[in-house]
């Protein structure tokens, strides 16, 4: 099956979801330049275009009805025959980092900062207490131990007993890769989370806790709720394309 | 046997410690540029790939090849000052090659790095060598 996808709109959770599976049962391609979709659509000749909601013209709109191509967009839209929220950044559970766990000793905390604001939180955590940090932004403090790629994250969370994050997808990488994480959020809801350096403080002091039954906890909400493999599967089951979905479960046994 | 990889020959107490221990014991000095006040052994860096005995550097750049001399019997980086904290752009994999290497054995200038050090490499320094001292570099080069 082949997909094509607009760039701009891949860093959505649900979009993130789906594109992380459908590469296996066919081709995706990525629109870089919104105003080649016509021409894009013409020479590659996809079978589902996910869309940004306002991208959809009459060209899209005419391909779709004369090729019977489906079409998820990202905000509402009448001709879509799938419209995600755009407010539900949130990706689902991946039982793929479940791949990368070690039984290794798990001593580090390990703080992730990914953009600069996160810098202030990183470098108290550095001058203050016992941790290491990675991520892209650099932090003054030896403790910054470099910019890291996906697969050495999921090293790092392997050995981690407790790790400081500033988004959703790496608590969930953490949890499923037996990390306890302490999460940038206004909201506390089963995690520990920290909205400023007071709270951080409270959470780091309390760090000798045992976070055992937490992470158990943790686990089995992440489990039983939906995954991005149920969540592509159901997708394409909604959309009509049974086969594909059949496909792609096929892959996975 | 033991060798140094260095940067360069700017080093003043290296250079007098080393020159002293050369006397006493085989030294050689690995450098892409001459060390004129250096006696003994200067070599080509590449040398270092055939060397087989004990070897110390202080360069943060040059640790990065520790872990690739395959004749090698110790590796030593010595912590003078924590150099990839100047680094703009740090990738995790250096750090991995050099400082957090399990190959690569860790020398501090000061007794107050330690306790940092431990807890950043999760391994133990094995020295404490204030401006390349002589009584520890005769140490290293016995072990």
């Amino acid at each position: 099956m082949k997909t094509i996808v607009d760039q701009t709109i891949m860093s959505y959770g649900s979009i993130q979801d789906l594109l992380r599976h459908l590469g296996r049962i066919g081709q995706v391609a990525q629109l870089k330049n919104k105003e080649s979709l016509p021409e894009a659509l013409n020479q590659f000749q996809p079978e589902l275009l996910i869309l940004d909601s306002q991208d959809v013209s009459s060209i899209v709109r005419a391909y779709c009805n004369n090729n019977k191509a489906r079409l998820i967009t990202l905000g509402e839209n009448e001709a879509s025959n799938i419209s995600f929220n755009k407010d539900n950044n949130i990706p689902r559970m991946n039982y793929d980092t479940l791949g990368f766990k070690e039984d290794v000793d798990k001593t580090d905390i390990s703080v992730f900062a990914d953009k600069p604001e996160h810098a202030q939180y990183a470098e108290f955590l550095c001058k203050n207490y016992n941790v290491k940090c990675y991520g892209p932004v650099k932090i003054n403090s030896p403790r910054y131990l470099g910019a890291i790629n996906d697969v050495e994250k999921y090293e790092i969370l392997n050995k981690t007993k407790v790790s400081v994050v500033f988004n959703t997808q790496l608590a969930q990488e953490s949890v499923q890769l037996g990390a306890y994480p302490f999460i940038f959020s206004t909201n506390q809801g089963f995690v520990k989370a920290f909205s400023n350096l007071v709270s951080l403080s409270d959470c780091m002091d309390n760090i000798d806790n045992d976070y055992t039954s937490m992470l158990k906890d943790l686990t089995q909400i992440l489990e039983s709720s939906e995954n991005s493999l149920s969540f592509t599967i159901g997708t394409l089951n909604t959309l009509g394309l049974t086969a594909q979905a059949t496909k792609l479960e096929e892959t996975y046994k | 046997m033991i060798g140094f990889l260095v940067d360069n020959g700017n080093d003043q107490n290296m250079l007098t410690n080393v020159s002293q221990l050369s006397t006493e014991k085989r030294v050689h000095v690995f450098s892409s540029s001459l060390i004129p006040s250096m006696p003994g052994n200067v070599l080509q860096r590449y040398e270092a790939y055939h060397f087989n005995g004990t070897i110390v550097t202080d360069s943060f750049r040059l640790c990065q090849q520790l872990p690739h001399l395959g004749y090698c019997k110790n590796r030593f980086y010595y912590i003078k000052d924590y150099a990839w904290e100047t680094i703009d752009r740090l990738p995790y994999r250096i750090m991995k090659n050099t400082l957090l290497n399990p190959n690569v054995d860790l020398i501090v200038n000061d007794v107050s790095q330690v306790k940092l050090i431990e807890e950043i490499t999760n391994k133990k320094v094995k020295h404490v060598m204030n401006n390349w001292d002589i009584n520890v570099l005769r140490q290293i080069a016995d072990e």
